[in-house]
């Protein structure tokens, strides 16, 4: 069995690494397939395309900006003394190549299982530690089965507690209120068809990759032993003359005390005050503040910044191409398009798998789970109650679907590839294999495990 | 293996090369870092809005985050408009063109002139263009008058370079002016929209332009030294190390396929046509989305330019957080009813026919403490047109005197933006005199124009 699975894993990466381009050019690529689908299928003029492209182009920027941030908190953060100290701890706890491959993948299910934001940010920065304290221990590791295995992760994040769709027909007027009512938690998220589905992950993924451990003569190790995070030039910061009045706010700590103690304020009033609940804006803040009075010196904190934006640009750029990308698919009509090509073959029985399939093609255009919804999730429901499937089912396999694609999609795996320093095709192969595998464990989950009716 | 370092070489003047700092790089003793200084206006902000508004200690925290989060897609359209001029500035088609025109240079008089004009003019139409292109065409003269006789003033070759500074927050790719061409702006309730046409191509600032473009050579010329002597100063330019051993795969292909470029470049200059042709604006959307346009497609490989976007860091990284937590300041300012209180300091101190003046001092300095003109509009600009609107002043005028103060606070801040502009070996004590001058030039033009042209 192993010796398949990492056959496998081999034949996968050799193809990929041939293939597969830079991410960039990758939704570069997307772009003209969603361009020509929309000409092709749906039938609309060059012209209308451009102009659904260029309109959607700039619609996800806040999205962007979150997203960023939440890489460049997250990379200074790491870069913070004692927050490394505190990281090494659970970093160095594996003493062979394969407890050091198996930390990496559990703990990154655990991380999106918590919150997406936190798997892609997060899960570079323990990525990188074990990878460090590897080294020091001698420990010969193969890096892109360690990156890849930090990513794979992602597959559960819809199962999880930050599932943007459970959450959204959860809260009181959501946009399909009218069709299915206010759907608690408790019937998706945490029905027993979901938390088995997720269990099933939990324990299966791990062990594939786990498997998929090359022979000795294979293994690739990290480029150069990873050390220090890169801080800017000496040039690049004038911190004032020493005992200036400038000097005193760069480099005492009362700057740091006194933003951590905003956010702090903030962040209790919004959780015990006003209920509210975490979601990526709070991670945001957690992050910063976390990172800055981690740092203790603004000087430290502004070393690090330079590097940190740097790794966040591809983000800045490539998430508005995605923007476009959505904006072709729908306003061309795309997504009812395909939506209803999986509703026309499928019958009460196959249809959650259908509609796993549907979201996980639409997921490979459009990354981000909670728009999908929005676009998707009428049909969906539609769907299901024609055809007498229940509602927390359906809807699981339309998360499921959403998150699946993203082993083959290299947009959730920006940060981490900041993180780690290597090209989307150094990992994806091993990536496919866990897509293949999860791909029978979903489908057998959405059919056969017990969901409630609604 | 080192990096590959072109020199270029020009030389220190002897009579200013004093031991004596000036106050352009003092600056930095009594302004902290922005980033340092963001959370310290952060702080301010939330004290004055306790002790000049009735806000409620949890009112304000509410403010706070709403601010911050409410405009993550503006700060993101600033980041992007300093990202995306830098990766335009330094396409190798327009180097090649800046290379080629330093040839026609002969004399030190005609450097100044042609840096400073190039710099102002095109920093009209967008920053990068100007001022990054500018230095770098500063750079060339500077590197190959190296070997003649003549000794070309390095200093005051990057001055005049520096000149496009003042024009950038009043042009096309403006920070503010471009944030107020789009429906959901941050005033849009009061001012609604305003276009290019209405600002950046006034007649006010039109002969802004020109009285700059003509006042600021002929100063400099004025103040040169013809004859220099002393150390020399090297500015490096990195160059970098092309990897010719990759095995050619489909995904390096792609990767280097000059169709891709076309294809990209050519559909998004049609929306970008279609956009300006068919509704005949030129919005901060479009405008960003002309600047991908054109990156995309003067380059002959798509993978290029993501690699010159990440470059563009080397301009953006100090002002990203800021820009993010001046998001927060903005919410408390605005939410509070802390505006209101600012825009009566206005009415306090002006009448209808200084409003304009004291808008351009004030911006000048309030942009040190804010050095993002886009941030400062931000935190300001409700403020500002409030108190227009009370004393009848044009919105457009006001905008635009917001402009010139924020653009004229950059020389001010020479030990900040220097480096971010690759100006590393330059002391700014040489820059300082040079800088003074158009300093004092523009001030005077700008506070005769707003006082007297209408707009």
């Amino acid at each position: 069995m192993q010796a398949v699975i990492r056959k496998m894993g081999n034949t996968f990466t050799a193809i990929i690494q041939r293939v597969m381009p830079d991410a960039y050019i990758f939704c570069l690529l997307l772009t003209i397939v969603a361009m020509l689908a929309a000409m092709g299928i749906t039938g609309h003029s060059l012209f209308e395309v451009v102009d659904m492209w260029g309109n959607g182009f700039w619609k996800i920027l806040t999205f962007s900006m979150q997203s960023s941030l939440a890489l460049v908190g997250g990379y200074v953060l790491s870069s913070a003394p004692l927050f490394k100290k505190g990281l090494a701890k659970v970093a160095g706890l594996p003493k062979t190549h394969g407890q050091a491959i198996v930390l990496a993948t559990v703990s990154s299910l655990l991380l999106w299982y918590f919150h997406w934001g936190v798997g892609a940010v997060a899960t570079g920065i323990v990525c990188v530690e074990i990878t460090r304290q590897a080294a020091k221990k001698g420990i010969k590791l193969h890096y892109p089965l360690l990156v890849a295995g930090s990513y794979v992760g992602t597959v559960i994040w819809h199962n999880g507690i930050s599932g943007a769709s459970q959450l959204l027909i959860a809260t009181d007027k959501h946009f399909l209120v009218d069709k299915i009512g206010v759907v608690p938690v408790g019937k998706t998220l945490f029905s027993t068809g979901n938390l088995l589905i997720a269990g099933a992950l939990l324990v299966i993924v791990p062990v594939l990759v786990y498997m998929m451990i090359p022979e000795e003569e294979d293994i690739v190790t990290p480029k150069d032993e990873i050390d220090d995070f890169k801080t800017g030039d000496e040039a690049d910061f004038n911190s004032g003359r020493d005992g200036s009045f400038a000097y005193f706010l760069n480099n005492s700590p009362v700057v740091p005390i006194i933003i951590t103690l905003i956010g702090v304020i903030y962040l209790y009033l919004w959780f015990f005050k006003w209920d509210g609940s975490f979601n990526i804006n709070t991670f945001i803040i957690i992050m910063l503040m976390a990172s800055i009075i981690l740092h203790w010196r603004m000087s430290s904190y502004i070393k690090c910044l330079k590097h940190a934006v740097q790794t966040a640009i591809p983000i800045m750029l490539q998430f508005q191409f995605y923007g476009g990308i959505l904006g072709i698919l729908g306003a061309s009509g795309l997504v009812v398009v395909i939506a209803n090509f999986f509703v026309n073959i499928s019958n009460e029985l196959t249809y959650p798998v259908f509609a796993f399939l549907g979201a996980g093609l639409v997921n490979m255009f459009v990354p981000s789970g909670g728009g999908q919804w929005i676009v998707q999730g009428s049909i969906v429901v539609e769907a299901a109650q024609q055809l007498g499937v229940s509602i927390p089912r359906v809807v699981t396999a339309f998360a499921n679907g959403d998150a699946w694609t993203n082993l083959l999609q290299p947009f959730w795996c920006l940060p981490l590839l900041a993180f780690a320093g290597l090209k989307i095709r150094d990992i994806m192969g091993y990536c496919a294999v866990i897509w293949v595998f999860s791909f029978i464990i979903i489908a057998l989950g959405l059919m056969f495990f017990p969901f409630p009716l609604l | 293996m080192g990096t590959p370092e072109s020199r270029v070489i020009g030389r220190l003047d002897e009579k200013i090369a004093t031991e004596e700092k000036s106050f352009l790089e003092r600056l930095p003793n009594f302004l902290p870092h922005p980033v340092a200084l963001v959370f310290t206006v952060n702080l301010l902000a939330i004290l004055f809005a306790v002790l000049l508004t009735d806000s409620s200690f949890e009112d304000l925290f509410k403010f706070w985050g709403q601010g911050l989060v409410s405009n993550f897609g503006f700060g993101m359209q600033f980041v992007l408009l300093l990202l995306l001029s830098y990766a335009l500035a330094i396409t190798p088609i327009f180097k090649r063109f800046l290379s080629k025109l330093a040839d026609s240079v002969r004399t030190q008089t005609q450097a100044i002139i042609l840096v400073a004009i190039f710099s102002m003019l095109l920093a009209w139409f967008n920053w990068g263009l100007g001022v990054i292109g500018a230095v770098f065409l500063a750079k060339e003269i500077a590197k190959k008058k190296a070997g003649s006789d003549q000794n070309f003033n390095y200093p005051l070759l990057i001055a005049a370079a520096l000149s496009g500074l003042l024009v950038w927050e009043s042009g096309a790719s403006g920070n503010a002016l471009m944030h107020i061409t789009q429906g959901n702006h941050i005033v849009s309730e009061k001012i609604g929209i305003l276009s290019l046409q209405q600002t950046a191509f006034s007649s006010l600032n039109v002969i802004v332009t020109i009285l700059l473009v003509i006042a600021i050579p002929v100063a400099l010329n004025m103040v040169k030294k013809a004859r220099n002597s002393g150390e020399y100063l090297f500015e490096s330019e990195k160059e970098e190390i092309k990897n010719d051993n990759e095995e050619i795969t489909l995904a390096v292909r792609l990767e280097k396929s000059w169709i891709l470029s076309l294809a990209f470049g050519a559909l998004a200059l049609l929306y970008v046509a279609r956009h300006i042709v068919g509704r005949s604006i030129m919005d901060m959307p479009t405008y960003l989305f002309l600047l991908i346009a054109l990156g995309i497609v003067l380059r002959k490989e798509p993978m290029s330019y993501q690699q010159d976007v990440l470059k563009g860091v080397q301009v953006s990284w100090v002002f990203y957080i800021p820009i993010v937590f001046y998001g927060a300041v903005q919410g408390m300012v605005d939410l509070s009813g802390l505006n209101t209180v600012i825009a009566g300091w206005f009415n306090s101190v002006s009448n209808g026919a200084t409003f304009p003046a004291i808008t351009v001092i004030s911006s000048a300095i309030l942009n040190l403490f804010i050095p993002n003109a886009g941030s400062q509009w931000l935190v300001e600009g409700n403020s500002l047109m409030n108190a227009a609107a009370n004393l009848g002043v044009s919105n457009a005028k006001t905008v635009l005197a917001f402009c010139y103060g924020a653009g004229w606070a950059k020389l001010l801040q020479i030990s900040l933006f220097a480096p971010l502009l690759g100006i590393n070996k330059v002391k700014i004590t040489d820059l300082a005199k040079y800088l003074g001058v158009m300093m004092l030039t523009s001030m005077v033009i700008f506070i005769f124009a707003v006082s007297f042209i209408p707009a």
